[in-house]
């Protein structure tokens, strides 16, 4: 399938999603309540009751924006010629982003139901997911991008033959 | 030395702003044209490129707004920073070789030049100038308004009370003269020392914010959770969606920031970008533990009633520094404060004299200005005064206890919903057309200056920045499937399909 129809399909994935959301009916302080001792503060209150509505959905939003993400990578480096570890890599990369996702998420609704103080590099489990994983999976893909570049991204000798008909193009209007 | 605190400050924001002048005087040589004035004569190496690119992600949003933010709602808005892992790859993936193609083949000296080169079309040129515009001064009115704050801090605490008026007037008159002197290559030289600046005051804060603080980040974890769980999770205080919507929006919308994007069409060779990347990345990450660690430290602080309770969250940053920074780290880091801002606000007076004396006129007469240059330096001026009244203006008008990130995330959502669908996903795919971009320009502005100005409030706290992308990429995508494909320059298709 091509990659800027699967691009589109997830957008409308997310549309869908969106729209299913603005739909519920908006528990009370869903995006905060204002702090009852520092007005400068806000407080999240009860996570389970908050995010009761929209809790699957936004875990498939998650989902959703990530595989687009990752698919942008895949659009961006696309080519006519076929290139398979490196598709394959982008792939397993966004299944392993995705699941720490999922594994954050899971990790949350357990912290959200039940808060001990049980704290991993400084940070209850949920956020030290957040922190350490989905935030530096991506890292791979700064690898593959610059260990791969040639002939991934740029073709030396591709690029050579463009050049040089920039030259001669240019040449000829100077003429 | 703690006498000495607050003219140790002064002294080392004075160094920098005097290196400032200094590099903006070195680069009045070297800008003869109005190439050199926009596009730094497309000479830049790795370090310079890499850096400015960092550094003008990471504005006086993420120095002043970000730890604002963290000490308001908790961890939420660390969804705009865990996001830049993935948002450089984006950018990168899409742009880093793509735009530099472009130029190769173009020479645009402004990025609605490579879109008109793109599309064919005048009017799709006209509309991203006036996006970039309008997005420019509001977004560089947040930079000015964090410059300002900082400013009158430091100097109320030397001078006695000092107006945030006269704050904005100096901070203004050292950013205008090295932006109008020396363009652009003034502004990606400043972004050099600028980056390095930043990169070491945010390693100093983070092991400062440590020492601050009994039992260090576990400690203030402990506290934060004592106080409201939910302010420590991974959606903080704001919840599930609202982070969401900010991590899409800030994950993808470094791509369209044409402030930084606009860095990638100036490197030396086209093959530098390979190694930009991880300069930029890294970077970026090293600076953002300022974000986290400040915002994290002063909440814990006035939770256990050792500070007094800020007047406002964008406060986090100068009392953190004033209170419990050492004098010399607290003077190295107030200059980065001020890097941070600059080397963004900088990017924004080019981009915008660029859009308004060439892109405008251009798509307009089907001509350039003459004299270009001397516009552009005239132009830059007369950006800066609109943008610093528009900042003062806008604080009158509708007071927020975090004007800061609030008028930065709108900034980011401007450039984000409009530029990132025409220029990331259009410059990859040949079947997207101009009717297209077009479209998805006016929808984002539309329903993004909409929900700013009737003060739409979305469910479940989602940005409206985020509905207006997520529209305007729906759009683009559907417009240009249903749409005839377009027919592309020879030179333009082998751009792309390279």
């Amino acid at each position: 399938m091509k990659i800027s129809l699967t691009l589109f399909g997830l957008l409308v994935g997310m549309c869908l999603v969106l729209g299913y959301v603005l739909m519920t009916e908006e528990p009370p302080g869903a995006a905060g309540i204002p702090h009852p001792e520092y007005s400068s503060m806000q407080r999240g209150g009860d996570g389970v009751a908050r995010h009761a509505p929209i809790f699957v959905a936004g875990w498939i939003l998650g989902l959703l924006q990530i595989f687009f993400l990752v698919g942008l990578l895949a659009f961006g480096a696309a080519k006519s010629k076929r290139f398979p570890f490196e598709e394959r890599f982008l792939l397993g990369g966004a299944v392993v982003y995705a699941a720490f996702f999922t594994w954050m998420v899971t990790s949350y609704s357990s912290f959200a139901a039940s808060p001990s103080e049980r704290l991993v590099l400084s940070f209850p489990p949920p956020t030290a997911l957040m922190l350490y994983g989905v935030g530096f999976v991506p890292l791979v893909f700064v690898a593959l991008y610059v260990i791969r570049f040639e002939p991934w991204i740029i073709d030396d000798d591709e690029l050579e033959t463009f050049l040089e008909g920039v030259r001669r193009a240019k040449q000829a209007k100077e003429d | 030395m703690e006498e000495y605190r607050n003219p140790i400050v002064l002294a080392f924001v004075f160094v920098y702003m005097v290196i400032c002048v200094v590099v903006g005087v070195w680069a009045l040589r070297r800008t003869k044209t109005s190439r050199d004035f926009f596009m730094a004569g497309r000479d830049l190496g790795i370090f310079v490129t890499g850096l400015a690119v960092f550094s003008s992600t990471l504005s006086g949003f993420g120095f002043v707004g970000g730890p604002g933010l963290v000490y308001r709602m908790g961890m939420s808005s660390m969804w705009m920073v865990i996001c830049a892992s993935i948002g450089y790859c984006v950018s990168f993936y899409l742009l880093g070789k793509r735009l530099r193609l472009f130029a190769e083949v173009r020479e645009p000296i402004s990025l609605p030049d490579a879109i008109a080169a793109r599309y064919q079309n005048e009017g799709t040129r006209f509309l991203s100038a006036i996006a970039i515009v309008l997005g420019v001064l509001g977004y560089l009115a947040t930079q000015i308004l964090a410059m300002a704050t900082v400013l009158q801090d430091i100097l109320t605490r030397t001078f006695g009370d000092v107006s945030i008026e006269l704050a904005v007037v100096i901070s203004c008159a050292v950013l205008v003269f090295y932006c109008v002197s020396g363009g652009i290559i003034a502004s990606v030289y400043t972004d050099l020392v600028q980056g390095a600046v930043m990169m070491i005051a945010a390693v100093l804060v983070f092991f400062a914010a440590r020492a601050a603080y009994t039992d260090g980040f576990a400690g203030m974890s402990t506290t934060l959770l004592r106080d409201d769980p939910e302010a420590i999770s991974p959606w903080g205080t704001l919840g599930m969606l609202g982070c969401l919507s900010w991590f899409f929006l800030f994950g993808i919308g470094g791509s369209g920031q044409p402030h930084i994007i606009t860095k990638l069409m100036m490197n030396k060779k086209i093959k530098d970008v390979k190694n930009i990347l991880p300069v930029s990345a890294v970077a970026y990450g090293v600076s953002a533990l300022l974000w986290i660690s400040i915002g994290l430290v002063m909440r814990a602080l006035v939770l256990q009633g050792s500070h007094p309770e800020l007047a406002s969250a964008d406060a986090a940053a100068p009392q953190f520094l004033q209170s419990y920074a050492h004098p010399i780290l607290a003077g190295v880091v107030f200059a980065g404060l001020f890097a941070a801002i600059m080397s963004t606000a900088d990017g924004f007076l080019n981009i915008g004299a660029a859009a308004i004396v060439h892109d405008i006129p251009t798509a307009i007469r089907g001509y350039a200005l003459r004299d270009e240059l001397k516009w552009a330096r005239i132009t830059t001026v007369i950006i800066a005064v609109v943008a610093a009244l528009f900042a003062l203006y806008t604080g009158v008008w509708r007071p927020s206890p975090d004007l800061v990130a609030l008028m930065g995330a709108f900034g980011w959502a401007t450039f984000a919903a409009a530029l990132v669908p025409t220029v990331a996903i259009g410059f990859n795919w040949k079947r997207a057309t101009a009717t297209a971009a077009n479209t998805a320009i006016v929808s984002s502005l539309i329903i993004n200056f909409g929900i700013k100005l009737f003060d739409v409030s979305v469910p479940y706290g989602i940005d409206g920045g985020f509905i207006a992308l997520l529209v305007s990429l729906t759009l683009f995508f559907g417009i240009s499937f249903l749409s005839e494909p377009p027919k592309i320059p020879a030179d333009i298709k082998a751009a792309m399909d390279l």
